[in-house]
């Protein structure tokens, strides 16, 4: 398993986060408070116009610069 | 102050439903909203229970104990500085595991804080169970599930509000590595930071900046900030999400000992909301659904009907034969001095000119705006509005984020300038009061301009290309021009829910009231200065004076008033020409030209004042000076090429 960006997936695909990458300690922070945290499982619902992830019950409007900084595993089809 | 009113704080994130909850207590009602940014200023109530009185503040939004945006900051600021009796951590039951990382901030902060799960009843459409005595048990806080919009749990609230014990909560201890930094900072504090030492220590290895602002103050602040570098040193992840994410942790092992899911039949309800809230936030679908709303709720709902139909009646069926005569026989009955007689119901009287735009002309138009905007909140659409347009704001220098104030707008400028202040950086701030002031047309100008141009499909268009051309010519120009980069896009996409009519009526009905009472006085003080200026002589040598200019862009001498009066408010100016083009004195393309000039012309006085007190009086007066040249060089403009070209329908 590969981390890789979360740009790189396509709705529908599912990930855990690894690590949020950032030059902007705003931008880290403004990820973080919506819960996208190291270890938390994403889904990746939408990717135009923004990136829409649903992450526990909240659904999550970002734009590409700031789904960029967020580095996942995906899962394995098949497995969970 | 403790023996005056027991001080309660309601803090949580956007969308909770705080406001709601802040109504049921204090049983008056300011808006509820769907989006950030409605609580502008900070709302205080008060109650009284077994004898004693409560005051319950209510704060803006914040997501984190770290401020992002000014409001956040004003919500930190209260918390560290008013020292509140009782907290009361507001959070969307469903959202549990991410929102309790504030509560344990607030916890470690040791403030005296209830934890209130809101909207149970989503929750427990998705299956959700939470054992609320558990969940008091692991926090050792006081914990109330409450569903504001059923009215349920809320009495328990207010009791538990009354009841309110100092208890000493659990401790939650992150990781040794973090909690020595923790310890071996919090030894070296010696100021008050209006936070115990436990959590200002962690908001500094956090790298909150008001924290590390003071903290700069702090002898020891070299070896403070040595302990900050070796612990941020070899690690993948920020400081900030590390402690993030290790309090996430503590929550998750309280969540999984708390909140089950049990399997159910999903409503068809909810499968029709899933599918609309899909269909709202993906592109394809979307954009057509935006228009749609935008052309029912703007166009034909307060374009058609308020300011169409609605002002038709009250002003042509009510004021002017009716009311209008009334008030003249009366008052040349009882007051036998003719300049008292023309101050009240002269040319300029204040009865039939200031009072009658106001109640005729602008109150149904904005009321009609506020109406379909409550609707467009309650339902959870504006942040759907965001995503689909941040790709076309990013051109102007925003994120989509910019929508709700710039939508706003279109209701009315002050209220917009003001919620301004949600957008994140200085810049963004800048360029949207910049962007309200010269493009957005008020609710009240855009119904009167729509008003007065609708019988000529030609003309609307011209119009509408001649303001959006503005609009993206400078939106890209001054965001070049300013220094400064764009902030990411982040926003939260609530779940679509059936408004309440009772609360978008109320919602609606709250703003009405704000706006009239904010704009009579000023319309009854500009029609005493018209009436002054009329009988001194000084408004025919002002309107003498001006008009040059107006006959440089086309327009007759008798729309020089109305410039004029728009500088009052714009929405009077736009009043004033109404009543010209209704008199017949204004061609199609004089009508496009004036329109023109109008939308783009300085901003009311009420929004001129907020201006200057949101970005300084130098940067206020420097946007006006710029948009009075860019009104009037556009005007001139259009004048010239529409009689170049000759348009043959106009």
């Amino acid at each position: 398993m590969t981390a890789q960006s979360v740009v790189t997936l396509r709705a529908g695909e599912k990930a855990r986060i690894v690590s949020i990458n950032g030059q902007h300690a705003g931008n880290v922070r403004k990820l973080t408070i919506f819960g996208l945290l190291p270890g938390m499982e994403i889904e990746v619902v939408q990717t135009c116009p923004v990136y829409v992830l649903n992450i526990d019950n909240t659904q999550l409007a970002l734009d590409r610069e700031a789904a960029r900084a967020i580095i996942v595993t995906k899962f394995q089809p098949g497995r969970k | 102050m403790r023996h005056t009113a027991i001080k309660v704080l309601l803090i949580g994130s956007p969308n909770v439903g705080k406001s709601a909850i802040f109504n049921y207590l204090t049983s008056s009602y300011v808006a509820v909203s769907n989006y950030p940014g409605t609580t502008v200023d900070i709302a205080t109530g008060h109650f009284k229970f077994a004898g004693r009185r409560f005051e319950v503040i209510d704060t803006p939004g914040m997501y984190s104990l770290i401020p992002l945006t000014d409001e956040e900051k004003v919500t930190r600021l209260l918390l560290s500085r008013q020292v509140p009796d009782v907290v009361i951590h507001v959070v969307d039951a469903k959202n549990i595991r991410r929102m309790m990382n504030m509560t344990l901030q607030l916890i470690d902060a040791e403030v005296p804080v209830i934890l209130n799960l809101n909207i149970m009843d989503e929750a427990l459409h998705r299956g959700m169970l939470i054992d609320v005595i558990m969940l008091e048990k692991l926090l050792g806080i006081p914990v109330i599930a409450t569903s504001a919009i059923h009215k349920t749990g809320l009495g328990v609230l207010r009791q538990a509000i009354s009841q309110y014990q100092r208890v000493k909560p659990a401790i939650f201890k992150l990781s040794d590595e973090i909690e020595q930094a923790v310890q071996r900072i919090s030894n070296r504090l010696v100021d008050s930071y209006g936070l115990n030492k436990r959590l200002a220590a962690l908001l500094l290895l956090q790298g909150d900046t008001m924290m590390m602002t003071m903290a700069q103050q702090e002898a020891a602040w070299p070896e403070i900030a040595a302990v900050t570098t070796q612990l941020a040193a070899n690690k993948k992840n920020s400081l900030e999400a590390l402690i993030a994410a290790e309090r996430q942790a503590v929550v998750d092992k309280i969540a999984d000992q708390t909140v089950r899911y049990a399997r159910f039949e999903r409503h068809n309800m909810n499968r029709l909301a899933g599918w609309l809230g899909k269909i709202t936030r993906e592109p394809l679908t979307g954009v057509p659904i935006l228009c749609f709303v935008l052309y029912f709720g703007l166009y034909q709902f307060v374009g058609k009907f308020g300011a169409g139909y609605l002002v038709d009646y009250i002003n042509n069926s009510l004021f002017i034969p009716v009311l209008n005569p009334l008030a003249i026989g009366v008052i040349h009955d009882f007051i036998p001095w003719e300049w008292l007689q023309s101050l009240l119901v002269g040319e300029y009287g204040i009865v039939t000119m200031g009072v009658r735009y106001a109640a005729a002309i602008i109150l149904p138009i904005v009321g009609t705006f506020f109406l379909v905007f409550a609707v467009l909140e309650d339902t959870g659409y504006l942040p759907r509005l965001a995503m689909l347009v941040d790709s076309v704001f990013r051109c102007f220098g925003f994120n989509g984020r910019a929508v709700i104030p710039l939508t706003l707008g279109l209701g009315c400028g002050t209220m917009a300038v003001m919620v301004t202040r949600t957008l994140e950086s200085k810049r963004e701030r800048l360029l949207a009061t910049f962007l309200l002031s010269l493009t957005i047309p008020c609710s009240a100008q855009l119904g009167v301009v729509l008003a007065l141009l609708s019988h000529n499909p030609v003309a609307v268009t011209i119009w509408i290309v001649y303001i959006l051309a503005i609009f993206v010519s400078i939106g890209w120009l001054s965001a070049k021009f300013v220094p400064g980069s764009r902030s990411a896009f982040y926003m939260e996409i609530p779940p679509l829910r059936l408004p309440l009519a009772g609360n978008v009526i109320k919602k609606a009905y709250s703003r009405m009231v704000w706006y009239f009472v904010e704009i009579l006085p000023v319309f009854i003080v500009t029609s005493a200065l018209l009436w002054a200026g009329d009988h001194s002589g000084l408004l025919a040598a002002l309107v003498h004076y001006l008009e040059p200019g107006m006959a440089f862009i086309g327009l007759p001498s008798a729309t020089a008033q109305a410039f004029i009066l728009g500088f009052f408010r714009r929405d009077y100016g736009a009043a004033g020409l109404y009543d010209l083009a209704m008199a017949g004195k204004l061609t199609d393309v004089q009508l496009v030209v004036a329109a023109v000039a109008l939308t783009l012309f300085v901003p009311c006085i009420a929004q001129f004042s907020v201006m200057i007190k949101e970005r300084g009086f130098a940067t206020a007066l420097l946007m006006v000076v710029m948009i009075v040249v860019i009104a009037f060089c556009s005007a001139a403009l259009v004048h010239h090429v529409l009689s170049l070209v000759n348009v043959p329908i106009l």
